[in-house]
């Protein structure tokens, strides 16, 4: 198992908080999430790469805000009334991610986990900490801390 | 005598008591007790002859009896008959009788009590019993010195005006910590000396002495600067720390600290108008202890176990002192950081209030309570977030105090340009800032600046000058510090490198490297050790100072022609409230910063003219032709459709006026400057961001950034 699924289990209890992107379940790690806040008006950015969809004033704070779509390489949606944005906390620094739906907090048991799959060329699993199952859902477990790491964002200026 | 005549003369003479009193106070407050200038001493008499002679007819009347005193007092210092530093030190407290008396009278005959001359006459007795020893002061004069006298102690002020108690009381208090510090590491290294984090106690050690001396203290400068000799030797010579040295060093730090309490005192007492202070703090034996040890004699524990028990007793003595003070509170940096957030997140609130069209339309009573919430809102969240800012202003006024000191201490002309005091930047900053400028101020002074003679030999202005620059730019306070002084000595670095195994003997290394070297620990080139500077820990403080602050610092010199250190901070460290325009490209706010805008204009359709055949606009502007860059175009952005209300920034770039076209001008409003740095990395021509008063989120430009990067694409 990986650092990061042990951490879930170890840290986290296996508790996920779980939001629909499409119609895709995907989760993250309780400990890993901060708030939960509805959709607001979100400030674009310029130079920035597609995905980063601007940043946010919350209460104050300038919190930029990635959209997992494009960061997928999926279709644009159209913002619902549903949609609403996670603030994920990792090592302190704050991160919004636009969601479909926000399903909830479930608790996953660790035989039901699996470590990074193969899902084929279109996501990159770079991203994913394993893949849990729930009754019959199929919930994907991100690891944020990568879909953030700033790496993809240094490469797409250096192009610039 | 007529009484008419007599109220003539009178006030005639209190005219002139009062004129050659100034002169007085002129002189003595360039007195330095420690290295006293006879001729300052004979200009001290020379007003006082005056005063005595063409009065003598008074000479019974208080007035006249207590310039006798103070005269006979100065002569005999000059003489060098008594020890300099104490006979002034009753100087000072006769001179402080008089100048309370004469404050605001009208009267000569009456412009002294009884009670005043009273006072004096025992000074007077207590300083000639100094030289008889022995002679026991009558009951009455015990009576009198002990309702007065608290505590004997040397006082280093004649004078205490509103801007100097500002800065003592800041410095009482920033000084208790390092303190504090110094005397938990002394104490725990007292059992085994070579624990001691040396380093530390003696860069802490040294700071107090170097504001003690800026702040005119030189009673504490002075046994600081003692501290410091022996901290000092010990450095260099780890063998030399014994628990002899520790022991003596704690002294030091419970005599700076004595001085301290005796000085808090003096400024609470100072606030009463008739307030004196007398003073003699027996510093001497300590002093001459820590000389002997610095010899390498050893010093009669006895001997030390007096002073010990001295100390002990003198500061139990002021203890109640402490309770009197405080005007201000020390607060948390976090506990400031929640109420900042709070804040924000309040104005945040209102602001929705404010918009909601519930309340919009509401009526007028309840429409003026929101306005009144929303005023006080703006004023709460302008008042916390002042406590945080302070104009560099602030250290402009200190330094250019310090530079005056110290050029009249080394007896050299100096003046001080200094640009940017409106710029205000984050309070822990300005700390941190304002202690390292001390540091290379002193340096400047001290080694960069020739004297008169040899400027003039130079053919350089007589007057030296230091300018300080202040700039913010792009995402960072950059400061210039320079001076027109001889520059630094390449060869005499290099040796002294070398001397300290920094530098091989044969490495080959450029004027930069070598100019670098300065800013390595205990690196001094100077020759002596001074008051002022020249130990070699000032640039090692500042390096390691500005490295707190994320900072950079790099230094250019030409010998003859002076050194100039360039400081980059980024904003980042040194959060900041700028008075920005706020203006609007599609959707995108946009923040252009006050200072790099020289000018803004709506210009006319067809007053912008396109270069046929490229891309290229420009616009006549006060006969100059500028070049145009859409904001749209250099980030990306949608143009809104409606463009009459465009605006051209002009702006200038190293000398060359630029015409920056946005949408619209919204406002001008004060922001908080947020980095960006964490989210974002290589924002080009963006130096930050801010939460505007709609809540809306705008981009801070960098105007430089931008036109750079318009000329040169990558």
């Amino acid at each position: 198992m990986s650092e990061k699924s042990t951490q879930l289990f170890k840290e986290s209890g296996g508790k996920l908080l779980t939001f629909l992107i499409g119609e895709q379940e995907y989760g993250i790690q309780i400990l890993e999430a901060r708030e939960v806040v509805g959709l607001m008006e979100i400030d674009p950015v310029p130079q920035t790469p597609k995905f980063m969809k601007g940043v946010i004033n919350l209460r104050g704070k300038i919190i930029p805000v990635i959209d997992l779509r494009s960061k997928f390489g999926m279709e644009q949606g159209q913002g619902s009334s549903e949609s609403c944005i996670v603030v994920v906390d990792i090592q302190g620094k704050l991160t919004g991610t636009i969601v479909d739906f926000l399903v909830g907090v479930v608790t996953i048991e660790e035989k039901d986990f699996e470590d990074s799959p193969d899902l084929g060329a279109n996501i990159n699993t770079m991203f994913i900490t394993g893949m849990a199952k729930l009754d019959k859902r199929v919930i994907i477990v991100l690891d944020m801390e990568n879909v953030l790491s700033n790496e993809e964002l240094v490469l797409v200026h250096a192009d610039h | 005598m007529s009484d008419d005549t007599s109220r003539t003369l009178n006030s005639d003479v209190l005219e002139f008591i009062q004129f050659h009193f100034s002169v007085l106070q002129d002189v003595f407050s360039k007195l330095d007790a420690y290295n006293v200038d006879p001729q300052i001493l004979k200009e001290v008499l020379t007003p006082l002859y005056e005063i005595r002679h063409r009065y003598s007819d008074y000479g019974d009347s208080p007035a006249m009896q207590i310039f006798h005193y103070l005269e006979n007092i100065v002569k005999t210092v000059s003489k060098g008959k008594e020890s300099v530093y104490t006979g002034l030190s009753y100087a000072l407290n006769v001179f402080e009788v008089i100048e309370g008396g004469l404050d605001g009278a009208t009267d000569f005959e009456s412009c002294f009590q009884e009670e005043d001359l009273e006072f004096v006459k025992t000074i007077y007795h207590m300083f000639t019993s100094e030289k008889e020893e022995k002679r026991i002061l009558t009951e009455r004069e015990r009576a009198t010195v002990d309702k007065v006298f608290k505590e004997v102690t040397f006082y280093d002020f004649a004078f205490i005006d509103a801007d100097q108690r500002m800065l003592l009381e800041d410095f009482i208090e920033e000084a208790l910590e390092p303190m504090e510090e110094i005397e938990d590491k002394l104490i725990a290294a007292e059992s085994d000396p070579s624990v001691l984090e040396i380093d530390t106690v003696f860069r802490q050690l040294h700071s107090i002495k170097g504001t003690s001396s800026f702040l005119g203290l030189r009673s504490i400068q002075h046994v600081s600067h003692a501290g410091e000799n022996l901290l000092d030797k010990a450095r260099s010579n780890p063998s030399f720390l014994s628990e002899q040295v520790i022991k003596l060093s704690l002294r030091v730090i419970d005599m700076v600290r004595l001085l301290f309490s005796n000085l808090t005192m003096k400024l609470e007492q100072s606030k009463d108008q008739k307030a004196r202070f007398p003073a003699v703090i027996e510093m001497e034996p300590l002093l001459r202890a820590i000389e002997f040890v610095l010899e390498g004699k050893d010093v009669d524990l006895l001997n030390l176990g007096e002073i010990e028990s001295k100390f002990i007793l003198d500061t139990s003595d002021s203890s109640d002192s402490k309770d009197s003070k405080e005007s201000t509170i020390r607060i948390s940096t976090a506990k400031m950081e929640e109420l900042y957030s709070m804040i924000g997140e309040l104005t945040v609130l209102v602001n929705a209030i404010k918009e909601d069209p519930t309340f919009a339309n509401a009526r007028f009573q309840s429409k003026n309570k929101i306005d009144k919430l929303v005023r006080v809102t703006d004023n709460l969240r302008t008042k916390v977030v002042d406590t945080h800012m302070l104009p560099l202003g602030g250290i402009y006024k200190r330094l250019q105090r310090l530079i005056s000191d110290l050029a009249r201490k080394c007896n050299k002309k100096i003046v001080f340009l200094s640009e940017g005091e409106e710029i205000e930047i984050h309070k822990s900053t300005f700390e941190i800032l304002y202690n390292f400028l001390v540091h290379m101020i002193r340096n400047s002074v001290d080694h960069g600046l020739e004297n008169s003679e040899q400027r003039k030999s130079e053919g350089k202005p007589e007057e030296g000058s230091i300018s300080l620059i202040t700039r913010v730019t792009s995402d960072t306070i950059t400061l210039v510090l320079s001076d027109d002084g001889q520059g630094l000595n390449r060869d005499a670095i290099i040796a002294k490198a070398i001397e300290k195994d920094l530098l091989g003997e044969d490495e080959k290394i450029s004027d930069e490297e070598a100019y670098g070297l300065i800013f390595q620990p205990g690196f001094s080139t100077a020759k002596e050790v001074s008051d002022l500077s020249g130990r070699g820990v000032g640039m090692d403080v500042v390096k390691t100072a500005i490295t707190q602050l994320n900072g950079e610092i790099s230094v250019n010199s030409v010998p003859g022609m002076g050194t100039s250190f360039t400081i980059d901070i980024p904003l980042m460290t040194s959060t900041s409230i700028i008075d920005g325009l706020v203006a609007r490209v599609g959707d995108t706010y946009l923040i252009l910063p006050i200072f790099s805008v020289e000018h803004t204009f709506c210009p006319m359709p067809d007053e912008i003219k396109k270069i046929q055949g490229s891309q290229g606009e420009f616009v006549v502007y006060r006969d100059a032709i500028i070049p145009i860059i859409r904001l749209s175009s250099f980030f990306n952005i949608n143009e809104s459709e409606q463009k009459q209300n465009s605006v051209i920034f002009v702006v200038r770039v190293e000398g060359k006026l630029f015409g920056l076209i946005v949408d619209e001008l919204l406002s001008q409003q004060q922001v908080v400057v947020e980095n960006l740095k964490e989210h974002f990395e290589h924002l080009i021509g963006i130096s930050g961001g801010a939460i505007l008063g709609n809540g809306r989120f705008g981009l801070i430009l960098d105007t430089k950034m931008i036109i750079e990067s318009w000329q040169f694409p990558n």
